[in-house]
């Protein structure tokens, strides 16, 4: 009998105080987050419908939409882009079916492949700026020295574009690998076996099982790096600085120069507002992925 | 033939290993024995391998003679006011969204909110961050930075944490109920202890982002504030650099991120695939 009353008292204190409690377990951190993101927000599409404090309504806009620069910068995007993610996804995979099974110390070969991961976007920049650099870089040195000719790497429009390519997938190919093998590790073995005792080669494995199985968590990582790719270009400002010729500048560098260093907030403004529908569409394929496959799974 | 086709898939396993390792580890190689010459050796070509004659000078040259140490101070203040924020809002928060139930769907739309903020660009507030900065005097400062890189650590969070909260079974909840423990007892001597693993991968994660950005660092701060990635550039002059100096710094901005590679591999892996892969 005491028991019983003890249960009720209990449940009724935890009904009585759970309302309040979890509004005070969630309500500082979005609070947090909205005072800092609403008002940016606000500002900022504030100042993209103005020019020198008068109100313009679209022609920020216009004049942005039909601008050769916009186009370059949208260019030099896709021109990135496209041959990172390929990349990073063949190799990745690569790396993933590589580590599929049981072998001598596999946690220290992992922790090697994964270190890029952790590494400063921009010391990386740095450091790859010095092994392209076209006198003292390595790079032209080991093609010299193999009796290939040598380029002038930073300083070319389509040189450039390589090297970035090459240091964006150095540093990634770890985090698509990491979610593939992942993914690899959770096939059920007893389809796997199924597999093997049907007579299926390796080969078929890969393509009729393995790939399947995993599309879902690689397309999700896809919609990841494409997220960190637009994002941020802490790399690309290291090795290039937008250059040569304007010919590696992204969306965050131009919003970031035409701000801080020309001043024209407004037409920064309008980018940027641009820049987050541009993100924001991809974000919500990759939301809508997310829980798509959570269900699935 | 079975025995053949074993030796060759090994063999094209060991290379694709062994040509990743190579690739991934020689800029590291560089740059650590880089930072551990003199500066005529640094740069010079053909490159000197394995190097024999090796010296300090270059991270004394930096870090007693030069502003180092203050970077290091501010990165290290910076980051740890950022985490420990992070980790104070984004838990409870997440573990709100997670065990409750709220009217009209809120739950739903918040964690959307929270999990959104992963797609800010810091170059889109950055302008406003500003002007706020200024005018709340927390321009060029260690807290100011640390408040503002909070918002972009908590996204990763409520990503990192909401799926070991989820695992804890119902039944250890409503037996702490029927024991007559608050909610807040149950979320704090209840679930925090069993979502360690969680806690530490969002706090890792948060430290490697943190401890890396560069570009709202650039922003934010200007003499007193600068932190790690933003004083690399100080090695690069307009005419010369000085190539020993910048790897000591690259490889003191880096170490920290390589340590935890290193000894917390697990808490990251855990952290980064749960979001992604485990229901």
């Amino acid at each position: 009998m005491s028991v019983t009353r003890y249960n009720l008292f209990g449940n009724m204190r935890g009904r009585l105080t759970r309302n309040k409690i979890k509004y005070a377990l969630l309500l500082p951190a979005v609070l947090y987050a909205a005072a800092w993101v609403i008002y940016p927000m606000i500002d900022v599409f504030t100042l993209s419908v103005q020019s020198d404090g008068a109100f313009v309504g679209l022609e920020n806009y216009r004049q942005i939409l039909t601008s050769d620069q916009f186009h370059d910068i949208l260019t030099n995007t896709f021109v990135f882009t496209v041959p990172v993610l390929t990349l990073e996804v063949v190799f990745g995979i690569a790396l993933a079916v590589a580590f599929n099974a049981k072998f001598r110390f596999k946690r220290f070969w992992q922790t090697i492949v994964l270190i890029p991961l952790v590494l400063t976007p921009f010391a990386v920049g740095m450091m790859f700026r010095w092994f392209f650099s076209s006198s003292l870089g390595i790079v032209n040195y080991l093609l010299s020295s193999a009796g290939l000719s040598t380029y002038n790497w930073l300083g070319d429009p389509t040189y450039a574009t390589i090297a970035i390519i090459v240091a964006e997938v150095w540093q990634w190919t770890p985090f698509m690998f990491l979610m593939a093998y992942t993914a690899i590790q959770s096939i059920p073995q007893n389809i796997v076996e199924a597999s093997r005792i049907d007579g299926a080669s390796s080969l078929q494995r890969f393509r009729y099982i393995v790939l399947p199985y995993i599309l879902p968590v690689l397309m999700i990582t896809i919609l990841i790096r494409l997220i960190l790719i637009l994002k941020s270009s802490d790399k690309i400002l290291a090795m290039t600085d937008g250059g040569p010729a304007g010919s590696t500048t992204m969306l965050p560098m131009y919003i970031y120069e035409q701000t801080f260093v020309y001043g024209s907030t407004s037409r920064s403004a309008a980018t940027s507002v641009l820049f987050l529908l541009l993100i924001l569409s991809f974000g919500y394929l990759f939301m809508y992925l997310l829980s798509y496959t959570r269900h699935e799974v | 033939m079975i025995e053949k086709n074993k030796i060759m898939k090994r063999s094209a396993r060991w290379t694709t290993i062994g040509i990743a390792s190579l690739l991934f580890l020689f800029p590291l190689y560089w740059t650590i024995t880089r930072s551990l010459m003199p500066l005529q050796a640094s740069f010079r070509l053909p490159p000197v391998w394995i190097p024999t004659d090796l010296t300090l000078d270059a991270y004394t040259a930096i870090l007693l003679d030069g502003p180092y140490l203050d970077y290091l101070f501010n990165s290290t203040v910076t980051t740890v006011i950022a985490i420990a924020l992070s980790l104070v809002l984004g838990v409870p928060a997440t573990y709100a969204l997670v065990r409750f139930e709220f009217p009209y769907k809120l739950d739903k739309h918040i964690s959307f909110f929270l999990l959104s903020l992963f797609m800010l660009p810091p170059v889109v507030p950055s302008l406003s961050y500003y002007d706020i900065f200024q005018s709340l005097n927390i321009f060029d400062s260690q807290i100011g930075l640390g408040l503002a890189y909070t918002v972009f650590n908590l996204p990763l969070v409520v990503w990192f944490t909401r799926g070991f909260i989820s695992d804890v079974p119902d039944s250890i909840r409503e037996a702490a109920l029927i024991d007559g423990a608050t909610e807040f007892e149950i979320f704090r001597y209840v679930y925090l202890p069993l979502i360690k693993p969680g806690i530490a991968a969002a706090a890792i994660i948060s430290f490697i982002l943190t401890w890396n950005e560069y570009l709202l660092a650039l922003i934010l701060t200007s003499l007193n504030a600068q932190t790690m990635p933003v004083g690399i550039t100080e090695f690069v002059g307009q005419y010369t650099i000085a190539w020993n100096e910048l790897s000591a710094g690259l490889v003191l901005v880096t170490l920290p991120g390589i340590i935890f590679i290193i000894f917390t591999q697990k808490y990251i892996i855990s952290g980064l695939t749960q979001g992604a892969i485990k229901e």
